[in-house]
């Protein structure tokens, strides 16, 4: 019975092993590789070819006794490769047609391999040369890009965030070119957010980037600048994207965007248009306003200089959003185009034309502490802006040779607005009108001159014109005590307002072979203010232009600087004394009156930099400033500024003197568990401009004064540090200001204001992992007005933001609290809004928001000020909910 | 031609007593996101059976380099050869391949320590594919593979018979010329190839054996700096101003090299994606 059962085990084994050979088929090949003295070969390759078509179906490698084993899976014609370091390649044709396994050995033959030495060039995906380093975009993209921002998002080194601004390391980059041109300047986020991502080839990064590339290693320049590539077969098609979004709230709600562009090799196309009345931003201001450059920098002569505004109608400061309390429809257009003349020359060419209509509604309760003058007034306001702007620039830049470039820009802006308030003053219901239209004519040209590697040239000129003729006109006629024998009903105000600047400017820049730099720049700067201004009262029968609410100024200003800087680096101390030499001809004809006056003054200015190690740098900056009166500190007469309020200047020629001391320390970086950043300034004004105000319930009238003696403190201190045990990180903030002055209000007699101002709170942020994680924070602000009288005001703000993301959802809850202390009732306002987002597709996602939730429809405010203290009252969009797509085409 | 030449002249004349070996010199090259790129030296010295991979802090080959590089190739087997310090020249590491012993050794400074890694886990299972291309006429291969969570491609050549490659990479019957994994997050590129070199056949070279170097088994190792990691990134990401949307995954999943480990996949057969 035993061997029965022996037996059969024995046939059913071999019957398995029989049937599983018959399906599997698999035939192992064993043997040894020898060398010729039949010493076994370890760790030589055993490759098995198919012998027909050459390609590789197993592979092994022999052991420290030269033994190999390779299972192979089908029968057929097989070339068997042994190879070894130091012995000749062989092989052997195997058959195999049976199931049987069989031992192949070999003896290989030994050979000395003389010396090969190969250099291998492959293709790369990053290059870096110097100060450039080109990312090939093929080798980072992960599939799910859509635009130019999401391919950034993958490139090593680069970060973008959330509001889309471009960074690398710490630092915003200057500028996004395409093919070596630059459409936006600092505007860059209207491409990279909605640029393409599949047209881009190369992204090129530029460190130590100079906006004048004959600069390039001279100046002292970290700033960083990106250059994308475009492939072939995108040069030539239009392409673009849209989003549409529609809103379900009060009245018709809606949004739009849509981008069309062309990137060809002679011309360059970019267009956009945006439309909206959800109170968003057009964008069209960021896009060219941005002021591209410090005023330090090379080539910028003029910046800074613009025509003053003597009267507006819109000046609110709300705590809020500003798409909370914006009532708006918004429409723009853009259109940027970039023509290669040559192989030298380029042609610019940005057009912008926008239209936005606002509607803001207000209402507020003043109480006036003004000497002996205690009142409160009472205003409601309905105001209406119209505004139209256009805006073109024609850039034109020409490479006379390697070393001398010449750039020529010109600029035209055009802005009107057409702003009806209907105002409720102390129960009288009034109209105030205003228009006006500002054109502005910019030229500029920069001649750059790089004399050697670390020595370079820029001449650089500038013209601007500029002119803001204003006419507002109000139904009332409200200082009567100013003008007791004038019977009016309207008041207005016509005013023509020009200017014009022009200047030259030579700046040398010379490197050290220690890295020191040494900069100088000589020219002039001459500005001419042409300032007329009307105050007319009328009635049915007359009109009456009063002699002091009338001006006719002519005031000119030409400066003569030389300015000297000199770095010095010694290891961890950097210094750099600055000194600057002005010479300043200003002379005035108001009516038939002239008056000149030249002056001489230095400014000089040190800034020491301590970098104690890697974690700990300190810096001191020390300065003493005079700086000339501009054409608004020296008006004869009085204008008028808003419906209740006149100002007139000092009639003199002044100039005002400062000194300031700042002091800094920091305490490792974000990076760090623990981050601390303490700041310290004081500033002494020896003279400032200061006011004489005669205050009554209808008017102020309003005198400016020079006054000795202004002190401001002003000192910060960041804290930052992550607790481990609980995932959340916690900042402290405190800040402290103070500043003491004098002005004179309805008293001959000067009186001191001293403000302070405290503010402090604290942030708390989760690092969870999961779908949830939060964000909160509060800030108590204290701010105490002391003069005879003494205005306190406490606010507080907080919030609470809550992140769920889940997959291709994310949903965001945002709350905000504010808190005004001043307030006896309705002190608390509470905000939400939902934000939601989901990615359909690659091309397609959806959101869904809802704003406003609690539908707060009136937000209240309080300010404090040196004479009166008010609560603001303004009118809110209610809630609305927004449902969008977004798609590309 | 200096005494140095002279003397390499003078080893392949013995090369009988030697044992030949392949000297490679790879750019390693680094794109990670967030990061900022990274390139180094690296050398690959390999005699079929041990091999000794350096990964160089430096980007090009220079002087230190260079002399780092000679004394390993003229080692001639005294007695006991003392590796250069990790630190010495600049070197971020070494690896030590050995096919007899069936180990993989990583010798390194890790936060100012010197460390030496057992790992034990490293397998590759190949696929080689038809696809086939001429570098500097070598007729290179194409082969596929996956590990720890990347999928590499490589390129290698029957034309130079040793199995290795740079860094933990080896195992294709042949040298692997280059290598990357499919996302070009990392890439060895064969930029200088000798062969064959000769060393003497007593040489330390390949071995490790420093005694002044803690010990670990790549698994303490890992599960020890996946819990610092987590509370670091934890840390930065709640000092940033915006609430982002949550940092989970990225606290969790790696961004390295080695994305996922053996002992985590256990029971898993899948590959992880990208």
């Amino acid at each position: 019975m035993q061997l029965k059962i022996k037996t059969f085990k024995f046939y059913y084994c071999l019957m398995t092993l029989m049937l599983l050979g018959n399906f599997v088929s698999a035939q192992i090949i064993t043997g040894k590789v020898t060398d010729s003295v039949q010493n076994p070969i370890g760790y030589a390759n055993v490759i098995a070819k198919l012998t027909a078509s050459g390609s590789i179906v197993g592979f092994t490698a022999t052991d420290t006794l030269g033994m190999y084993s390779l299972k192979l899976k089908k029968s057929g014609n097989y070339t068997f490769i042994y190879s070894a370091l130091s012995y000749a390649t062989d092989s052997l044709n195997i058959s195999i047609i049976t199931q049987q396994n069989e031992v192949k050995n070999i003896s290989l033959k030994q050979q000395i391999t003389k010396l090969n030495e190969v250099f291998v060039q492959t293709e790369r995906p990053i290059t870096i040369k110097k100060d450039t380093i080109t990312y090939n975009v093929s080798t980072f993209l992960k599939g799910n890009e859509s635009v130019v921002e999401d391919i950034l998002k993958n490139l090593p080194g680069i970060t973008v965030e959330q509001d889309g601004t471009v960074k690398v390391g710490e630092q915003e980059v200057e500028k996004i070119m395409v093919e070596g041109d630059d459409f936006f300047k600092k505007g860059y986020k209207l491409l990279s957010q909605n640029l393409n991502a599949d047209v881009i080839d190369n992204v090129e990064l530029y460190k130590k980037y100079s906006n004048n590339k004959l600069l390039k290693g001279i100046e002292d320049s970290n700033k960083i600048a990106l250059n994308l590539t475009l492939k072939e077969d995108r040069n030539i098609d239009w392409f673009g994207n849209a989003s549409i979004t529609q809103g379900y709230g009060n009245g018709y709600l809606y949004s739009g965007r849509t981008n069309i562009m062309r990137f060809g090799e002679k011309a360059k196309h970019y267009f956009l248009a945006n439309a909206n009345n959800i109170g968003e931003s057009s964008g069209g201001n960021s896009v060219f306003y941005a002021d591209v450059s410090k005023i330090a920098d090379v080539g910028t002569i003029g910046n800074g200089q613009f025509s003053n505004k003597l009267i507006g109608l819109n000046g609110f400061n709300i705590a809020l959003k500003q798409n909370r309390y914006n009532f708006n429809s918004a429409e723009l257009l853009s259109f940027n185009s970039i023509f290669k003349l040559s192989q030298k020359a380029k042609l610019k060419t940005n057009v912008l034309v926008d239209w936005l209509e606002t509607d803001f509604r207000q209402s507020n309760i003043q109480n006036f502490t003004a000497g002996s003058e205690i009142f409160t007034n009472t205003q409601a306001s309905q105001l209406v802006n119209d505004r139209f702007k256009f805006y073109g620039e024609l850039d034109f830049d020409y490479d006379i040779s390697k070393t001398k470039t010449l750039e020529i820009d010109t600029k035209y802006t055009q802005q009107q607005n057409e702003v009806s308030n209907q105002l409720i003053f102390n129960n009288d219901a009034n109209n105030e009108k205003l228009s006006d239209i500002n054109r502005r004519l910019d030229h500029k040209m920069v001649y750059s001159n790089k004399i050697n590697d670390k020595t370079a040239l820029i001449f650089s000129g500038r013209y601007i014109f500029e002119e803001l003729p204003q006419d507002y006109t109000i139904d009332n006629f409200l200082y009567t005590e100013i003008f007791p024998n004038i019977e009016a009903t309207q008041t207005q105000q016509i005013v023509n307002n020009k200017i014009n600047v022009f200047g030259a400017e030579a700046h040398l820049l010379k490197r050290t072979e220690t890295k020191n730099l040494f900069e100088t720049k000589v020219g002039f700067l001459y500005r001419n203010d042409n300032l007329l201004s009307n105050l007319v009262l009328s009635n049915d029968n007359q009109s009456i232009t009063p002699n002091l609410y009338t001006n006719n100024l002519v005031y000119n200003v030409g400066d003569i600087y030389a300015l000297s800087s000199y770095k010095f680096i010694f290891g961890k101390l950097s210094i750099r004394p600055k000194v600057e030499l002005h010479h300043i001809n200003n002379s005035k004809t108001s009516f038939d009156t002239q008056i000149s006056d030249a002056v001489f003054f230095v400014n000089p200015n040190l800034v020491f930099g301590y970098k104690i190690n890697d974690t700990n740098t300190l810096s001191l900056a020390l300065s003493n400033t005079v700086s000339n009166a501009t054409v608004i500190n020296v008006l004869d007469n009085y204008v008028l500024q808003n419906f209740r309020g006149f100002y007139r200047g000092t009639s003199d020629f002044n100039q005002i003197e400062a000194s300031s001391i700042n002091f800094g320390y920091n305490l490792g970086d974000w990076s760090s568990s623990f981050f601390a950043n303490f700041n310290i300034g004081y500033t002494k004004n020896q003279d400032f401009f200061s006011t004489n105000s005669f205050i009554r319930q209808n008017f102020a009238q309003v005198d400016a004064i020079v006054i000795q003696d202004r002190e401001q403190w002003l000192a910060n201190l960041k804290l930052d540090q992550y607790l481990n045990f609980i995932s959340n990180n916690l900042k402290l903030n405190f800040q402290y200001s103070q500043s003491e002055f004098k002005n004179l209000v309805n008293s001959t007699n000067l009186r001191d204001v001293q403000n302070n101002l405290f503010s402090y709170g604290f942030e708390f942020k989760s690092a969870f992992d999961g779908v949830f994680n939060y964000y909160l924070g509060t800030t108590w602000q204290n701010n105490t007005i002391k003069t005879n009288v003494e205005f306190t005001n406490i606010n507080t703000v907080s919030f609470l933001d809550l992140n769920f993301n889940y997959k291709k959802l994310n949903v965001d809850l945002k709350t905000e609290r504010y808190n005004f202390g001043n307030l006896d009732t309705d002190n608390t306002y509470y905000f939400l809004d939902i934000i939601s987002k989901y990615n359909l597709t690659k091309e397609v996602s959806l959101s869904l928001k809802g704003l406003n939730m609690f539908n707060i429809q009136t937000f209240r405010e309080v300010f404090i000020s040196d004479i009166n203290s008010s609560i603001n009252e303004y009118r809110l969009l209610p809630r609305f909910v927004l449902l969008g797509i977004d798609f590309r085409f | 031609m200096n005494r140095k030449s002279l003397f390499f002249v003078f080893l392949f004349q013995i090369s009988l007593v030697s044992a030949q070996s392949v000297y490679v010199e790879y750019e390693a090259i680094t794109n990670l996101e967030g990061l900022p790129l990274q390139k180094h030296f690296t050398t690959l010295l390999g005699n079929g059976n041990k091999s000794i991979f350096t990964i160089y802090s430096q980007v090009i080959k220079n002087e230190a380099i260079s002399n780092d590089i000679e004394e390993k190739l003229n080692e001639e087997g005294i007695s006991e050869y003392i590796i250069t310090d990790v630190t010495d020249v600049g070197n971020m590491g070494v690896i030590y391949k050995n096919k007899s012993s069936d180990t993989l050794k990583l010798a390194y400074k890790h936060s100012g320590k010197n460390i030496v890694i057992n790992d034990v886990g490293v397998d590759f299972d190949w696929k080689i594919l038809n696809e086939t291309k001429l570098i500097e006429n070598f007729k290179c291969y194409k082969a596929i593979t996956s590990f720890r969570g990347r999928n590499f491609v490589a390129w290698f050549t029957n034309d130079i018979p040793i199995s290795d490659g740079p860094n933990k990479y080896g195992g294709l019957p042949g040298l692997i010329i280059s290598i990357y994994d499919e996302t070009g997050s990392f890439q060895w590129n064969a930029k200088h190839i000798k062969y064959s070199v000769s060393i003497n056949n007593k040489s330390k070279v390949f071995d490790f054996i420093k005694t002044n170097h803690k010990s670990y088994l790549m698994r303490e190792f890992v599960e020890e700096q996946t819990q610092n990691l987590v509370k670091k990134h934890k840390m930065m990401t709640s000092k940033m101003s915006t609430v982002t949307s949550n940092s989970s995954e990225r606290t969790t999943t790696r961004k390295g090299l080695e994305l996922i480990y053996e002992w985590e996949t256990q029971g898993k057969e899948s590959v992880i994606k990208n």
